[in-house]
Protein backbone atom coordinates (compact mmCIF):
# COMPACT_ATOMS: atom_id res chain seq x y z
CA UNK A 1 0.00 0.00 0.00
CA UNK A 2 1.46 3.71 -0.87
CA UNK A 3 1.95 6.54 1.13
CA UNK A 4 -1.22 8.41 -0.45
CA UNK A 5 -3.39 5.18 -0.58
CA UNK A 6 -2.71 5.48 3.59
CA UNK A 7 -3.38 8.68 3.65
CA UNK A 8 -6.51 8.26 1.67
CA UNK A 9 -7.88 4.66 2.37
CA UNK A 10 -11.13 4.39 4.75
CA UNK A 11 -12.71 1.12 5.96
CA UNK A 12 -16.15 0.43 5.12
CA UNK A 13 -17.05 1.39 8.82
CA UNK A 14 -15.29 4.70 8.38
CA UNK A 15 -17.31 5.16 5.09
CA UNK A 16 -20.67 4.67 6.61
CA UNK A 17 -19.65 7.17 9.27
CA UNK A 18 -18.86 9.71 6.92
CA UNK A 19 -21.87 9.35 4.84
CA UNK A 20 -23.51 10.25 8.22
CA UNK A 21 -21.55 12.90 8.66
CA UNK A 22 -21.85 14.21 5.63
CA UNK A 23 -25.69 14.63 5.84
CA UNK A 24 -25.69 15.91 9.19
CA UNK A 25 -22.73 18.38 9.35
CA UNK A 26 -21.14 18.33 5.85
CA UNK A 27 -17.68 16.79 4.75
CA UNK A 28 -14.32 18.74 4.68
CA UNK A 29 -12.88 18.56 1.18
CA UNK A 30 -10.10 16.14 2.50
CA UNK A 31 -13.36 13.81 3.67
CA UNK A 32 -14.93 14.29 0.94
CA UNK A 33 -12.23 13.03 -1.53
CA UNK A 34 -11.27 10.30 0.95
CA UNK A 35 -15.35 9.02 0.33
CA UNK A 36 -15.25 9.74 -3.57
CA UNK A 37 -12.31 7.30 -3.44
CA UNK A 38 -13.59 4.74 -1.31
CA UNK A 39 -17.12 4.29 -3.26
CA UNK A 40 -15.04 3.93 -7.11
CA UNK A 41 -13.01 1.52 -5.35
CA UNK A 42 -16.13 -0.53 -2.87
CA UNK A 43 -18.94 -1.20 -4.69
CA UNK A 44 -21.09 -2.19 -1.46
CA UNK A 45 -19.48 1.40 0.03
CA UNK A 46 -20.84 2.87 -3.14
CA UNK A 47 -25.01 1.35 -3.02
CA UNK A 48 -24.79 2.07 0.85
CA UNK A 49 -23.95 5.97 0.16
CA UNK A 50 -26.69 6.05 -2.47
CA UNK A 51 -29.18 4.32 -0.27
CA UNK A 52 -28.72 6.68 2.46
CA UNK A 53 -29.06 9.97 0.53
CA UNK A 54 -32.51 7.97 -0.57
CA UNK A 55 -33.26 7.15 2.65
CA UNK A 56 -33.03 10.69 4.30
CA UNK A 57 -35.31 11.83 1.26
CA UNK A 58 -37.50 8.61 2.33
CA UNK A 59 -37.42 10.09 6.35
CA UNK A 60 -37.86 13.67 5.00
CA UNK A 61 -40.93 13.04 2.76
CA UNK A 62 -42.67 10.87 5.88
CA UNK A 63 -42.26 13.43 8.44
CA UNK A 64 -43.68 15.73 6.01
CA UNK A 65 -46.62 13.59 4.98
CA UNK A 66 -46.94 12.65 9.21
CA UNK A 67 -46.86 16.33 9.83
CA UNK A 68 -49.79 17.10 7.21
CA UNK A 69 -52.19 14.78 8.48
CA UNK A 70 -51.84 14.15 11.90
CA UNK A 71 -50.47 17.27 13.36
CA UNK A 72 -52.29 20.05 11.84
CA UNK A 73 -50.40 22.71 14.10
CA UNK A 74 -50.13 25.91 12.20
CA UNK A 75 -47.79 28.12 14.01
CA UNK A 76 -45.26 24.93 15.07
CA UNK B 1 -46.93 34.11 43.62
CA UNK B 2 -50.06 36.22 45.33
CA UNK B 3 -53.56 34.99 45.93
CA UNK B 4 -54.42 37.12 42.87
CA UNK B 5 -52.01 35.78 40.41
CA UNK B 6 -52.53 32.17 42.06
CA UNK B 7 -56.40 32.02 40.78
CA UNK B 8 -54.94 33.82 37.53
CA UNK B 9 -52.99 31.39 36.78
CA UNK B 10 -55.42 28.53 37.84
CA UNK B 11 -57.99 29.98 35.08
CA UNK B 12 -55.13 30.14 32.93
CA UNK B 13 -54.17 26.70 33.30
CA UNK B 14 -57.30 25.13 32.85
CA UNK B 15 -58.37 26.95 29.83
CA UNK B 16 -54.76 26.17 28.10
CA UNK B 17 -55.36 22.30 28.95
CA UNK B 18 -58.96 22.62 26.99
CA UNK B 19 -57.25 25.11 23.94
CA UNK B 20 -53.72 23.60 23.33
CA UNK B 21 -54.25 20.31 25.31
CA UNK B 22 -54.27 18.41 22.23
CA UNK B 23 -51.85 19.87 20.08
CA UNK B 24 -49.57 19.73 23.02
CA UNK B 25 -49.92 16.49 23.23
CA UNK B 26 -49.82 15.49 19.43
CA UNK B 27 -46.71 16.80 18.79
CA UNK B 28 -45.22 15.35 22.16
CA UNK B 29 -46.59 12.29 21.06
CA UNK B 30 -44.97 13.01 17.26
CA UNK B 31 -41.37 13.65 18.71
CA UNK B 32 -41.17 11.37 21.35
CA UNK B 33 -43.52 8.18 19.78
CA UNK B 34 -44.39 7.66 22.88
CA UNK B 35 -47.80 7.93 24.51
CA UNK B 36 -46.78 7.75 28.11
CA UNK B 37 -44.10 10.28 27.69
CA UNK B 38 -45.93 12.57 25.63
CA UNK B 39 -48.61 12.57 28.88
CA UNK B 40 -45.61 13.52 31.01
CA UNK B 41 -44.01 15.90 28.63
CA UNK B 42 -47.15 17.98 28.77
CA UNK B 43 -47.97 17.66 32.25
CA UNK B 44 -44.60 19.23 32.97
CA UNK B 45 -45.22 22.17 30.16
CA UNK B 46 -48.18 22.87 31.89
CA UNK B 47 -46.65 22.90 35.40
CA UNK B 48 -44.12 25.32 34.36
CA UNK B 49 -46.09 27.55 32.69
CA UNK B 50 -48.21 27.55 35.45
CA UNK B 51 -45.34 28.56 37.91
CA UNK B 52 -43.75 30.48 35.47
CA UNK B 53 -47.39 32.36 34.87
CA UNK B 54 -46.37 35.75 37.19
CA UNK B 55 -42.96 36.21 36.18
CA UNK B 56 -43.47 36.01 32.30
CA UNK B 57 -46.74 36.11 31.20
CA UNK B 58 -47.56 34.63 27.93
CA UNK B 59 -49.07 37.57 26.08
CA UNK B 60 -51.16 37.46 23.46
CA UNK B 61 -49.76 34.10 22.07
CA UNK B 62 -50.16 31.70 25.06
CA UNK B 63 -49.68 28.79 22.16
CA UNK B 64 -46.11 29.86 21.04
CA UNK B 65 -44.97 30.03 24.68
CA UNK B 66 -46.34 26.42 25.85
CA UNK B 67 -44.92 25.09 22.72
CA UNK B 68 -41.51 26.58 23.28
CA UNK B 69 -42.08 25.38 26.97
CA UNK B 70 -42.41 22.20 25.19
CA UNK B 71 -39.79 21.76 23.18
CA UNK B 72 -36.95 22.44 25.90
CA UNK B 73 -38.80 19.83 27.59
CA UNK B 74 -38.35 17.44 24.83
CA UNK B 75 -34.64 18.28 23.90
CA UNK B 76 -34.45 17.59 28.29
CA UNK B 77 -36.33 14.16 27.56
CA UNK B 78 -33.68 13.20 24.97
CA UNK B 79 -30.45 14.44 26.48
CA UNK B 80 -31.17 12.66 29.41
CA UNK B 81 -31.56 9.79 27.52
CA UNK B 82 -27.71 9.82 26.76
CA UNK B 83 -26.69 9.55 30.40
CA UNK B 84 -29.21 7.24 31.67
CA UNK B 85 -28.62 3.53 32.47
CA UNK B 86 -30.38 2.44 28.95
CA UNK B 87 -27.27 3.51 27.20
CA UNK B 88 -25.64 0.99 27.66
CA UNK B 89 -27.71 -1.24 26.58
CA UNK B 90 -28.27 0.81 23.49
CA UNK B 91 -24.35 0.69 22.97
CA UNK B 92 -24.65 -3.24 22.99
CA UNK B 93 -27.48 -3.01 20.75
CA UNK B 94 -25.22 -0.46 18.55
CA UNK B 95 -22.29 -3.16 18.51
CA UNK B 96 -24.07 -6.30 17.34
CA UNK B 97 -25.61 -4.20 14.66
CA UNK B 98 -21.98 -3.40 13.53
CA UNK B 99 -20.67 -6.58 14.14
CA UNK B 100 -23.71 -7.95 11.84
CA UNK B 101 -22.53 -5.71 9.03
CA UNK B 102 -18.71 -4.93 9.42
CA UNK B 103 -15.94 -8.24 9.92
CA UNK B 104 -13.03 -7.30 11.89
CA UNK B 105 -10.60 -4.88 9.40
CA UNK B 106 -13.97 -2.45 9.29
CA UNK B 107 -15.57 -4.24 5.69
CA UNK B 108 -19.02 -4.41 4.98
CA UNK B 109 -19.11 -8.57 5.93
CA UNK B 110 -22.52 -9.21 2.91
CA UNK B 111 -23.94 -7.79 0.35
CA UNK B 112 -25.28 -4.52 0.76
CA UNK B 113 -29.03 -5.20 -0.83
CA UNK B 114 -29.97 -2.37 -2.19
CA UNK B 115 -33.30 -1.05 -0.98
CA UNK B 116 -34.05 0.99 -3.99
CA UNK B 117 -33.87 -0.85 -7.18
CA UNK B 118 -34.38 1.65 -10.54
CA UNK B 119 -37.81 2.29 -8.10
CA UNK B 120 -36.67 5.34 -6.46
CA UNK B 121 -39.77 8.21 -7.14
CA UNK B 122 -41.89 5.42 -7.22
CA UNK B 123 -40.79 4.17 -3.60
CA UNK B 124 -41.23 7.61 -1.79
CA UNK B 125 -44.69 7.58 -2.97
CA UNK B 126 -45.52 4.82 -1.76
CA UNK B 127 -48.34 4.73 1.51
CA UNK B 128 -46.77 1.28 2.37
CA UNK B 129 -43.59 1.76 2.73
CA UNK B 130 -43.96 5.19 4.25
CA UNK B 131 -45.90 3.63 7.36
CA UNK B 132 -43.31 0.69 7.44
CA UNK B 133 -40.31 3.25 7.68
CA UNK B 134 -42.64 5.19 10.57
CA UNK B 135 -42.80 2.19 12.29
CA UNK B 136 -39.16 1.23 12.07
CA UNK B 137 -38.10 5.01 13.42
CA UNK B 138 -40.69 4.61 16.03
CA UNK B 139 -38.88 1.49 17.11
CA UNK B 140 -35.59 2.40 17.14
CA UNK B 141 -33.71 3.07 20.53
CA UNK B 142 -34.49 6.51 21.92
CA UNK B 143 -31.14 7.62 21.93
CA UNK B 144 -30.97 7.29 18.14
CA UNK B 145 -34.61 8.96 17.72
CA UNK B 146 -33.60 11.67 19.30
CA UNK B 147 -31.12 12.55 16.39
CA UNK B 148 -33.53 12.09 13.60
CA UNK B 149 -36.37 14.29 15.32
CA UNK B 150 -33.14 16.85 15.56
CA UNK B 151 -32.34 16.53 12.04
CA UNK B 152 -35.85 15.77 10.05
CA UNK B 153 -38.48 16.95 12.24
CA UNK B 154 -36.70 20.29 13.67
CA UNK B 155 -34.45 20.39 10.45
CA UNK B 156 -31.47 21.03 13.11
CA UNK B 157 -27.76 20.88 11.98
CA UNK B 158 -25.48 18.83 13.94
CA UNK B 159 -23.51 21.27 16.10
CA UNK B 160 -26.46 22.31 17.01
CA UNK B 161 -28.29 18.78 17.96
CA UNK B 162 -24.94 17.38 19.38
CA UNK B 163 -25.08 20.40 22.04
CA UNK B 164 -29.10 19.73 22.93
CA UNK B 165 -28.32 16.16 23.27
CA UNK B 166 -24.77 16.63 25.36
CA UNK B 167 -22.80 14.42 23.31
CA UNK B 168 -20.24 14.73 21.01
CA UNK B 169 -19.91 15.37 17.50
CA UNK B 170 -18.51 12.11 16.91
CA UNK B 171 -21.16 10.19 19.15
CA UNK B 172 -23.74 11.85 16.93
CA UNK B 173 -22.65 10.49 13.38
CA UNK B 174 -22.06 7.11 14.90
CA UNK B 175 -25.57 7.34 16.32
CA UNK B 176 -27.17 8.68 13.11
CA UNK B 177 -24.94 5.64 11.57
CA UNK B 178 -26.54 3.42 13.68
CA UNK B 179 -29.44 4.80 13.46
CA UNK B 180 -29.79 4.00 9.56
CA UNK B 181 -27.99 0.58 9.82
CA UNK B 182 -31.01 -0.60 12.04
CA UNK B 183 -33.61 1.13 9.42
CA UNK B 184 -32.18 -1.06 6.57
CA UNK B 185 -32.68 -3.96 8.40
CA UNK B 186 -35.85 -3.27 9.70
CA UNK B 187 -36.52 -2.29 5.93
CA UNK B 188 -35.12 -5.43 4.74
CA UNK B 189 -37.79 -7.64 7.04
CA UNK B 190 -40.57 -5.55 7.01
CA UNK B 191 -41.52 -4.34 3.69
CA UNK B 192 -41.24 -6.36 0.90
CA UNK B 193 -41.28 -4.95 -2.39
CA UNK B 194 -44.32 -6.44 -5.44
Amino acid sequence: MSVLDKIFSLSCREAAILASKESLSGLSYFEKVKMRMQVKICPPCEKYAQDNELLDQAISKMVDSKSEEELKLTSQ
Amino acid sequence: MSVTQKLDGNAALSQWLDTYGDDLYSWANYKTSSKETAEDLVQETLLSAFKAYDKSKPGSNPKTWLFTILNNKIIDYYRASNTSKSVNQTELQGKRLEDDNFDSGGHWNKAVNPLWANTEQHLLDNVEFTEVLAACVENLPVQWRGVIVGKYIDHKKGAEISKELGITSSNLWQMAQRAKLQLRSCLEKNWKQD
